[in-house]
């Protein structure tokens, strides 16, 4: 029996890809989704205070971390931070790989750490027309390492081969992305919410490194697209220390934005009203 | 000089059929959805959109039979969810959807903007967009070898945008700003919607698109509306939540109601809520009380 425990799948998750994000350095939310944000907030409140933060929308530098917000990103970081970049100054710093570690959130990633947010079947007449790439090739293109995160993990989201790759991880494996070009950076992590896989550098497959506490390897094996490499040294996912819990609830996202990656479609709109809502009443 | 103040219809006139159409803005903020509304309510066909982070301008202006092709990097309604005549109209086989990286559409508008014959970047090695245009090219570089996409110039013929304020001569300043003034050098025709015009003064020496770039100013208090103008407005959670449900509903009434009836704008807006709405969507845009 799982005992039972003082925090939830979603808090975990932004505590373990809170970890990747290094102090003193720039980064940004490669992710315009609540939990890539929210870990880059937690990392901002506890080891990264000296990170330079370049928010996404409104392209504020050096933003101070802010509770999370629906409708009202833009006043957040425009009103804690220093300075202001256009999108040809982000793009310069990006192109470069100034931005060493970034989160995406794809509809699919593969078991080469390739991912797709364009299209589900195929390109032309998609059984599901996505929203895009987006930044995804880009990111994986120049970034040192690119954490990919889902908070679906199932056969539909972690498959054997994404439809289609928006944006390249290690391709067909072994040298296929030194062979494309491609000489930076790579998939470093996929975090999900039932545990993480980190990449084996030679062949680039997913070798699945931790399971989240209570959950098993059989069980990660039934919600994955391809058969499991296992790390010998499988660990379970620490879990998020309390004050790190309560630093999400209270000041990264005490609207629980973050719970819209989690709650079923047909829920979605009702959790929506609400937030916005509870952001009204503020 | 001439004024460059025109209606909300004139400025249509200015959009041929079969057009090659930018559409500023990015997210939820900023998209000119005032004009994009005139455009449907005139009946524009055949045009090629660029939106490079489009939502609910790229997917009016689908759902209008508008567009022939979308050219985009992704259109989205973001928490809201998918972009509902942009999915399904694509879905159906009905429009193009042509995909490109963020950053190659950038070096396309960087080549036009500096009179280079391609942009180069190395977005896009590797990634299935590539195969969706055969007009780039992956190259290596002349001095070291590696390998490069190179991206034509990227030139719309018209760009539509929507700005807090301008002068009367077209002289534009934004609070915030994406890929608006790479859009505006890059274009044939510019044509730029309002929350106020301003005095000359007012803006001197602040200016983000000099008058010369620009063609056309109109006037559209809250014409970014559903989508947000910070820190005037903040987008429309509300309207965008019956956005979503109407495309369930196969949209014809979202049409009906929030374009093809109301004629000018402040019937749109009283349509979509009236002054309590605005209201509203300002009180977020101030913030918390500490800083109202």
């Amino acid at each position: 029996m799982p005992k039972e425990r003082d925090y939830s799948v979603d808090e975990l998750m932004i505590w373990t890809l809170a970890q990747e994000f290094p102090d003193g350095q720039l980064i940004g939310e490669g992710a315009n989704t609540p939990l890539g944000l929210a870990a880059l907030l937690l990392a901002k409140l506890t080891h990264a205070k000296d990170a330079t933060y370049v928010s996404g929308v409104g392209l504020t530098v050096d933003t101070a971390a802010y509770p999370l917000s629906l409708t009202r990103t833009e006043y957040m970081v425009a009103t804690r931070s220093r300075a202001r970049w256009d999108m040809r100054d982000d793009f310069s710093a990006f192109e470069r790989g100034d931005y060493r570690v970034v989160l995406v959130a794809p509809a699919q990633v593969d078991r080469y750490g390739n991912t797709n947010n364009s299209v589900i079947g195929e390109y032309r007449r998609p059984r599901v027309r996505l929203p895009g790439g987006a930044g995804l090739p880009d990111v994986a293109a120049v970034q040192e390492k690119i954490i990919i995160y889902t908070t679906r993990h199932s056969p539909r989201t972690v498959v054997s081969r994404v439809d289609f790759i928006s944006g390249p991880g290690f391709l067909d494996g072994g040298d296929a992305r030194r062979r494309a070009g491609l000489t930076r950076g790579a998939p470093h992590r996929i975090v999900t919410n039932l545990g993480v896989f980190g990449f084996d550098p030679a062949s680039g497959e997913a070798v699945l490194t931790s399971v989240h506490p209570g959950v098993t390897v059989p069980h990660v094996q039934d919600a994955t697209g391809f058969p499991l490499r296992v790390a010998p040294d499988l660990a379970e996912t620490p879990e998020p220390p309390l004050d790190a819990v309560r630093l999400i609830r209270e000041r990264v996202d005490p609207l629980e934005i973050r719970k819209l990656e989690f709650v079923p479609a047909r829920e979605r709109e009702q959790l929506l009203r609400a937030i916005l809502d509870r952001e009204l009443e503020g | 000089m001439t004024p460059k103040v025109v209606s909300l219809e004139e400025a249509t006139s200015l959009v041929a059929d079969g057009a090659f159409l930018a559409v500023g803005g990015y997210f939820l903020s900023y998209h000119p959805v005032a004009l994009v509304r005139e455009l449907v309510r005139v009946g524009k066909r055949s045009l090629r959109v660029l939106a490079p982070l489009g939502s609910v301008d790229a997917d009016l202006l689908i759902a209008g039979g508008c567009v022939s092709e979308i050219h985009f990097s992704m259109i989205s309604l973001e928490q809201f969810g998918f972009a509902p005549n942009f999915r399904s109209w694509i879905e159906a086989g009905r429009v193009s959807a042509i995909e490109y990286p963020e950053s190659v559409i950038i070096a396309g508008l960087r080549a036009a903007n500096s009179g280079m014959p391609f942009g180069a970047t190395r977005v896009g090695l590797g990634s299935d967009q590539l195969q969706l245009h055969p007009e780039f090219k992956v190259s290596g570089c002349p001095l070291t070898g590696e390998p490069y996409v190179a991206v034509p110039p990227l030139q719309p013929d018209v760009t539509v945008m929507h700005a807090p304020r301008a002068d009367q001569w077209g002289n534009v300043q934004f609070d915030d700003v994406f890929l608006e003034l790479e859009l505006a050098r890059a274009s044939r025709t510019v044509i730029v919607t309002v929350e106020e015009i301003v005095p000359e003064g007012a803006i001197a020496g602040r200016v983000t698109i000099p008058q010369y770039l620009v063609d056309a100013v109109v006037e559209v208090p809250f014409g970014a509306h559903p989508t947000g103008c910070y820190p005037r407005y903040v987008f429309d959670g509300w309207h965008l939540l019956d956005y979503v449900a109407a495309g369930r509903d196969g949209f014809d009434g979202y049409l009906e109601r929030y374009v093809r009836a109301p004629r000018t704008q402040a019937a749109y807006l009283e349509a979509a809520g009236g002054v309590e709405r605005l209201m509203r969507l300002n009180r977020l845009a101030l913030g918390d009380r500490a800083h109202a």
